[in-house]
């Protein structure tokens, strides 16, 4: 999508962003706040053991350019990632100990720590330990069947969660004797998203600040105030008897977990940051203890805080986020006064690429910034320089970009430095009709006794793929106990076409199995003009398509979950799962 | 005839069943215990727990592959129930209109029915009411007037994400069902109607046979 986008020359235009569908309402907050395995807050990168101080971070993370046309943005790491350092470890990090950095956590280099890795050091017994907060890797994982064994090797796990789920009751799951597990496992309930106050960052980059709408019930908390109660024992349990690493431990800034309390006010101003020194900028001397008022500001000295410079104004004297106005003075739809956008409230990125050279509109019916009398109009631009026809002070659009130009030739890509296509790991073709390769080389391919593929397999000759229905959600945790949809939507289902369903002789309502390489499950076949068969390659393709809402645990008939059909390889940069497109069979159930 | 209509414009409708689950959520009605019978369409049919109901269809169709109708199902309010004339001749006043809205209500005097409820039931075009097997008490929409007489929208309106759903004051919901009906026929064609718009206050904007959507539409 965003190679069109940028081919068409929409970047930076009103209307012309990627706007991803997000399976989550904080996937982009998540992200920003640096939830992925390869980066920090703020998308700096995660230190990898070969940056063994800031320094050489800083050398070998900080992209340079001799082009006086670039603004390279991402020049700026070095001051993000001492502000973040700051934000982490306050008083106790120092210039004379490189700010703490020696603390984080390095990843070997070249090595991935995602999901599909993670569940693969786990089912080889690598992992001891494992916290699952809000989530239900026996169900939502690719490839369900080793998720599952996988849990059975760890000695302890904790399920912070809402209600029970097939990850805290694995041990007791189909096929599954608790005799034989050795896994310990904890269950502290949690409360749910609308009974704990904080923000959420939706596809747009809006932080939108959600007030408490109820209280949880009985002893559930909410997940901050179960990290901040664990992480006070620890450091209390450090200061009488002492351990291994106590520096990060006894290091963590105070305000983070307080009393064993998560103050969200308190901690979306950290992410905003701080100055930590009194800070002379230009003609104005900002106090220490006082906010940072933008990112521009943020120093590489540590004298000043910040958790994500990209937050950085979003929590000053004001909460901005939680702002509510409705003036849309472009009447395109930014809003500007609603909630708060990262970076600086810019409600388009990139939108220096929506003028020509002299400032002016590309598109006059969309315009979201103007040069004019010496200055930007509409947007918040994206940097403060002139045009580009000033030849002194104008910047090119693509300003994190080293080169500042957009580009789809990708150097750094597992797989790049164009985009190709490949066929899935699984699929009914025996060539791929693009190029003489068939599957990506560089996709992840894990080599246990769990990961079974079947490619042009007579044995799984049906393409199958998953996808949601509008009643549940994810894993259908929190919907699979509302009787209301429930009601709508009670069971694991398959949908086929007429076609296929007279091919396996597969009457509409009639319980079938499906089945890949890696597991089965049982579905209500609904048998529906919506499927049609393929012609791929002059052969006759047939494709199912199920949910993936459901788990043994409740309803009782309410089947299980779809990713046991799912294989754990996925794309190589992202190593988001394959779980679209995999190959599979059916058949009606007790039938051959 | 004044008093509240509903606009239904199905070409809108997502079949999200915001009506659907609200409807309960709003009048507390228990959810039934249901299997997936091929179908999304869930629970199978109206009861006496389930006022509204959003109905599924797939048929094949001329230049698409195939044309997938949802239809969210309910008493349409008629201007002169004929539900009404039939009740009245068992129990006097066991169904009542509200002179504010012109909803139809049941009250509890319809358990007075008895076996005589399958003539009730028959009475009605649309094949609407539906009675409580264990006391006998017969039930259906009733316009959310509890919410109505507050000045809120019914709740399944309040839910409807995308403005197929629609309730208001009968001047502009028999114009918006007249603005979306000269819509519907520049898009889909002279099969666009809006089904009986003389006769009941649910003005239901169809692009094609009415029985393909619900067999008693």
């Amino acid at each position: 999508m965003s190679i069109i986008q940028l081919l068409l020359g929409n970047i930076g235009q009103a209307g012309g962003g990627v706007n991803a569908l997000r399976g989550e309402s904080n996937v982009q907050g998540s992200t920003d706040q640096g939830l992925l395995f390869h980066i920090l807050p703020g998308y700096l990168p995660t230190p990898a053991a070969s940056m063994d101080t800031l320094t050489v971070y800083k050398e070998k993370t900080t992209p340079k350019t001799k082009d006086p046309m670039s603004a390279n943005w991402w020049g700026n790491r070095p001051k993000y990632i001492t502000s973040l350092l700051k934000a982490f470890f306050g008083e106790a990090a120092t210039k004379d100990n490189d700010f703490g950095y020696s603390w984080l956590p390095k990843i070997d280099d070249g090595k991935p720590y995602s999901w599909l890795d993670i569940f693969d050091e786990m089912y080889n017994g690598k992992i001891k330990g494992f916290f699952s907060w809000g989530q239900n890797p026996a169900c939502s994982g690719a490839n369900s069947n080793k998720t599952r064994a996988a849990l059975a090797k760890l000695d302890w796990l904790v399920n912070v969660n809402l209600f029970d789920n097939e990850t805290g009751s694995f041990w007791k799951g189909p096929g599954v004797d608790p005799k034989k597990c050795k896994t310990e496992v904890f269950f502290l309930p949690c409360v749910a998203s609308v009974e704990k106050e904080g923000s959420l960052s939706n596809s747009g980059r809006w932080m939108q600040w959600r007030y408490k709408a109820a209280d949880g019930p009985g002893q559930c908390l909410p997940d901050g105030d179960i990290m901040a109660k664990l992480f006070e024992k620890v450091r209390a349990l450090y200061a009488k008897d002492g351990g291994a690493f106590p520096e990060p431990i006894k290091g963590l800034r105070p305000e983070l977990t307080k009393g064993g309390h998560f103050d969200p006010h308190a901690v979306a101003k950290l992410i905003n940051g701080y100055f930590e020194a009194d800070v002379t900028i230009g003609d104005k001397t900002y106090k220490k203890g006082t906010p940072v008022p933008a990112f521009a500001m943020l120093q590489a000295d540590g004298s000043t805080s910040s958790g994500n410079w990209l937050y950085t104004q979003s929590y000053t004297d004001k909460n901005l986020s939680a702002r509510r106005g409705k003036k849309d003075p472009t009447g395109l739809g930014l809003y500007p006064e609603w909630s708060w956008c990262w970076p600086v409230n810019r409600r388009i990125l990139y939108n220096r690429a929506s003028v020509d050279t002299y400032g002016r509109p590309l598109d006059d019916k969309k315009n979201i910034l103007e040069w004019k009398d010496g200055k930007w109009v509409g947007d918040i631009p994206d940097g403060p320089w002139p045009p580009m026809s000033d030849t002194k002070a104008g910047k090119l659009p693509f300003i994190m970009r080293a080169d500042g130009l957009g580009a789809i030739f990708g150097p750094g890509l597992a797989d790049g430095p164009f985009p190709e296509h490949y066929e899935p790991l699984e699929c009914p073709v025996e060539k791929n009709i693009m190029s003489g390769q068939r599957i990506n080389p560089t996709a992840p391919v894990f080599k246990g006794e769990a990961d079974a593929f079947a490619s042009c397999d007579p044995r799984f000759p049906f393409v199958g793929t998953t996808y949601r229905v509008t009643e549940h959600w994810q894993t259908g945790l929190m919907t699979r106990w509302q009787p209301w949809l429930l009601e709508c939507e009670p069971q694991m289902f398959v949908e086929m076409s007429e076609e296929l369903a007279k091919l396996k002789g597969i009457k509409n309502g009639e319980m079938c199995v499906v089945s890949s390489a890696r597991g089965k499950v049982d579905c209500v076949a609904i048998v529906t003009k919506r499927f049609k068969p393929f012609i791929i390659q002059g052969q006759l393709v047939h494709q199912v398509g199920f949910p993936w809402h459901y788990g043994w645990v409740h309803p009782k008939h309410g089947g299980d979950s779809a990713n046991l059909l799912t294989p754990s390889t996925g794309d190589p940069n992202t190593r988001i799962p394959e779980s679209k497109a995999f190959m599979v069979n059916v058949a009606k159930k007790g039938g051959k | 005839m004044p008093g509240k209509y509903f606009v239904v414009d199905t070409t809108k409708c997502t079949a999200c069943r915001g009506c659907q689950v609200a409807c309960k959520q709003w009048n507390k009605l228990p959810a039934e215990e249901t299997k997936n019978w091929g179908s999304h369409q869930n629970p199978q049919d109206l009861s006496y727990n389930t006022y509204r109901l959003v109905r599924f269809n797939e048929y094949p169709a001329v230049v698409n592959s195939m044309v997938w109708y949802f239809f969210t199902d309910a008493c349409r309010h008629c201007l002169y129930p004929p539900c009404k004339d039939e009740a009245d001749r068992y129990v006097k006043d066991a169904i009542v209109i509200d002179d504010a809205t012109g909803a139809i209500i049941y009250t509890d005097k319809t358990k007075g029915f008895g076996d005589k409820f399958d003539n009730v039931r028959r009475a009605c075009p649309y094949d609407i009411p539906r009675q409580d097997a264990k006391t006998g008490v017969v039930s259906k929409c009733h316009m959310c007037l509890d919410r109505v007489s507050e000045g809120l929208l019914p709740a399944c309106a309040k839910s409807c994400p995308t403005g197929a759903l629609v309730f208001g004051d009968e001047e502009p919901m028999k114009k918006l069902a007249e603005a979306r009906l000269a819509e519907a026929k520049k898009k889909f064609g002279d099969k666009a109607e809006i089904i009986d718009s003389d006769d009941v206050r649910v003005l239901y904007l169809v692009v094609d046979d009415k029985k393909k959507y619900a067999q008693s539409a």
